[in-house]
């Protein structure tokens, strides 16, 4: 009885439904399952019960810039143009502000522009608006009238736009006006220790003009906070405070003046100020970095156990193209190991989410996050294919070195214990480890963009992610490539 | 009529500079138990290897049932192959083990319970192969071979490790398998345990083919007409058989062998010559000193002990 040749489809099937028994069928995969999901659990559970914040009670704001003003009582108008900003950040802002007196942390109203988000004006770091503005050397305007403050922006100088009315507490009496420059701090982060780098941003304005014009010179004041005040507790943890570097105003006989400055103006969750620990989600989700323990596990031994008891050659008998039996492997197991992660994922999110909220983490500065949200769902889609990548490459490295020890070692090497040493070392390595190695992938749990400008997220949230899959499908093609090749 | 041979064609293979494998060829037909017999290291496995396609050659060629072992899509029902009893996950149980085999080649899994019957392992069939004996591996191994109803089987020391009574129930297996048509190609490195089972002989030695034969040819060609003597004057004995064209071997202290010469002929040369003999007899070889012959310049390890002996008994 001669039965037709079965075809690609079904010995796909047949290999994948073969796998499967192979991997249900032994204790070692069900433990490796376990201590996924445990350890995911555990780091998670542990993360989100021990770390709390009282940023809510406190004024996370932040108030520093370089400032060329000069005294406006009462109501007025400054007008300036900003011909030029270096992009020292996307967040870096260069524009007026009118404000109570020279004091850090003062009543004052601004409108400003910055490289990568248009123009904003803001208001004693409370209100913000924003306005996406393509003019490339906008004019900018600033009107006051009794405790309002209007703000303009123009391409030419001639036709204004509102941007906006914002209400300032600042007394007429004793306001300065006039041009100020700021640029947030690179942000490192060593593990969840931010460490900030200043930068000095630098603008350039012309025609500027205050209305009420009183003669006075030009007083160029660095406003930052003094050192030893409540500002080190007040402004919080992850709002860029110091160190700050001193700027200057340098002025050219047309009128052109540059000046530059360093710090920030806003508070958390305004101007592109956050605080570094404000992604709940990822935080988390932060278990699945011990988690991918049990995906090295079930991913090297699915293949080692079989070299170990030469069982390997019962599966090649049984069929010959070694190809198809690692891609079975590959889809069984990244298909066991998603759902794995999948659903201790879903679970931890569910757990941590009321944990984070009683320790502190509630709105407005850590806004809740909803489960449906499309970045949560890539967070915790994100997660569990992150660990399913995990589990391939631990597949792929498991094919090439085939003993069960040396592809643990291997892989805990270069998946845990060396990321933990460089996390604390130095945010060189650190960044690199989170930039150009596979646990580059765990940028995918991203939910909320750090700014500014932090190495914690050099990688974007899918690129960290493909370098992972990079990873991964190298060392698949090479497993692949000896696993074919080798005798058996 | 489907072709059921084995063959091997000037198959070579090295590892390093050892030659495991050299230019060996035979063809193993269907319808009758090959035996496949040579020394520890002389290449039986390797060469079983290379027929599955799990080793690949350096030279030369296997086809079965006429095309390569990598052809088939679903290799269990034509080819059974019981390589290493010991090949198991010891975590997974008989009947586990024995699915994903037959699901890889889209085997029924009502076939997993028949086949554990036919080996006799069906009581313990969810037991995990741990804590299995050698023998019941064995069996479990014999299990696999049999899952796809395959026309050819390809085991490797089958034997080993089993009981008295599982030595009695493979040989009557094999024989059986043989019956209905299949090749069955049968490899050990102890001559006696196949002399009773196997119709066929393919000898092998330091990766050679010694001798690829029938039982019954190589026990004629080797034993021919040889006569036993005892004597107490051996060398007058030699001398005056040597001169009557005769083939004489010295044996012992007080025996001669002689070849090529029938007895009553060597009674009366003797009597003849007036050397004293005291006894005289035909001598028979059998199939395990034409093996020891046969085998003892193609040994790769004659001084070693016989591990793989030592694992039997």
């Amino acid at each position: 009885m001669v039965t037709a040749e079965p075809g690609l489809l079904r010995m796909t099937g047949r290999a994948l439904r073969a796998e499967w028994t192979k991997l249900r069928s032994v204790r070692s995969s069900g433990l490796a399952l376990l201590a996924l999901v445990a350890l995911t659990m555990l780091l998670s559970l542990v993360g989100a019960s021990l770390s709390t914040s009282n940023a809510n009670q406190q004024k996370i704001s932040v108030d520093q810039f370089h400032f060329v003003h000069q005294p406006m009582t009462g109501d007025g108008t400054v007008t300036a143009q900003v011909t030029a900003q270096a992009d020292t950040g996307a967040w870096a802002k260069a524009g007026l502000m009118i404000k109570d007196g020279t004091a850090s942390g003062s009543s004052y109203a601004a409108i400003m522009v910055t490289p990568g988000h248009g123009v904003l004006m803001q208001a004693d770091a409370k209100t913000e608006l924003t306005e996406r503005s393509a003019t490339g050397a906008p004019w900018l305007r600033l009107t006051r009238a009794g405790q309002s403050v209007t703000g303009y922006e123009s391409a030419d100088g001639v036709t204004w736009t509102t941007v906006g009315t914002l209400t300032v507490t600042a007394p007429a009496a004793s306001t300065q006006a006039g041009l100020f420059v700021t640029s947030p701090p690179k942000l490192h982060l060593m593990g969840e220790i931010p460490n900030y780098e200043p930068v000095l941003g630098e603008a350039t304005f012309k025609n500027v003009t205050l209305s009420t014009a009183h003669q006075a010179k030009w007083t160029d004041t660095e406003v930052a906070l003094p050192p030893a005040a409540e500002s080190a507790v007040a402004v919080g943890e992850g709002a860029p405070t110091t160190p700050v570097l001193d700027g200057k105003s340098t002025w050219v006989a047309d009128g052109t003046v540059t000046v530059t400055g360093s710090g920030d103006i806003g508070r958390a969750g305004m101007g592109g100020i956050n605080l570094t620990d404000v992604d709940r989600v990822k935080a988390g989700l932060t278990g699945i970095q011990f988690g991918l323990i049990g995906a090295i596990a079930i991913g090297a031994l699915f293949i080692t156990a079989e070299f170990k008891t030469r069982t390997i050659r019962t599966t090649f008998v049984a069929r010959p193209g070694r190809a198809a039996v690692l891609t079975a492997k590959s889809i069984v197991l990244a298909g066991v190991v998603f759902l794995t992660g999948l659903a201790v994922s879903v679970a931890v999110y569910f757990i941590t989410r009321p944990m984070q909220t009683r320790n502190g983490y509630r709105a407005p500065i850590y806004p809740q996050s909803s489960f449906f949200d499309p970045a949560v769902l890539r967070a915790i889609l994100g997660a569990s294919l992150f660990l399913a990548l995990i589990g391939l490459f631990s597949l792929a490295i498991g094919t090439i070195v085939r003993r069960t020890a040396d592809a643990i070692i291997i892989l805990l090497t270069l998946l845990v214990i060396v990321p933990t040493i460089a996390g604390g070392a130095s945010h060189s390595a650190y960044a690199f480890m989170g930039r150009a190695t596979p646990l580059a992938g765990i940028s995918i749990l991203q939910t909320i963009p750090l700014a500014p400008t932090s190495t914690a997220v050099v990688t974007g949230t899918w690129s960290g992610f493909l370098v992972l899959c990079g990873y991964t499908l190298v060392a698949l093609v090479a497993a692949f490539w000896v696993l074919r090749r080798r005798d058996a | 009529m489907t072709n059921l041979t084995i063959e091997a064609r000037e198959l070579v293979k090295r590892y390093g500079s050892t030659l495991a494998v050299d230019r060996f060829s035979c063809t193993v037909e269907a319808g009758r138990v090959t035996g496949f017999v040579g020394p520890n290291g002389a290449g039986k496995s390797t060469t079983m290897r290379m027929m599955l396609a799990l080793d690949r050659p350096d030279g030369g060629a296997t086809l079965i049932g006429g095309k390569p072992y990598t052809a088939y899509r679903e290799p269990a029902r034509t080819v059974g192959a019981l390589l290493d009893p010991e090949a198991v996950h010891p975590g997974r149980r008989a009947a586990d083990r024995l699915l994903w085999m037959a699901q890889y080649n889209g085997i029924p899994r009502k076939r997993v319970n028949e086949v554990l019957q036919i080996v006799g392992l069906e009581s313990v069939a969810r037991k995990r192969v741990g804590g299995y004996s050698l023998g019941m591996r064995q069996r479990l191994g014999i299990a696999g071979a049999l899952l796809g109803d395959p026309g050819i089987l390809i085991l490797d020391e089958p034997v080993n490790g089993l009981d008295p009574e599982g030595i009695r129930w493979i040989r009557g297996l094999l024989k059986q398998l043989a019956a209905e048509g299949r090749t069955v190609l049968v490899s050990s490195h102890l001559m006696s345990e196949l002399q009773d089972t196997a119709d066929h002989l393919v000898i092998m030695g330091r990766g050679r083919l010694l001798a690829d034969t029938s039982v019954k040819e190589l026990l004629d060609r080797t034993s021919g007409e040889q006569v036993e003597v005892r004597t107490t004057d051996r060398a007058k004995a030699v001398e005056a058989l040597t001169l009557a064209g005769a083939t004489v071997a010295v044996t012992g202290a007080e025996t001669v062998t002689v070849s090529d010469l029938p007895t009553e002929r060597v009674v009366s040369l003797l009597s003849a010559a007036g050397v004293p003999f005291t006894g005289i007899g035909q001598h028979r070889a059998s199939l395990e000193d034409v093996y020891m012959a046969l085998t003892r310049e193609h040994t790769t390890f004659a001084a070693a002990p016989e591990t793989e002996e030592a694992l039997t008994w």
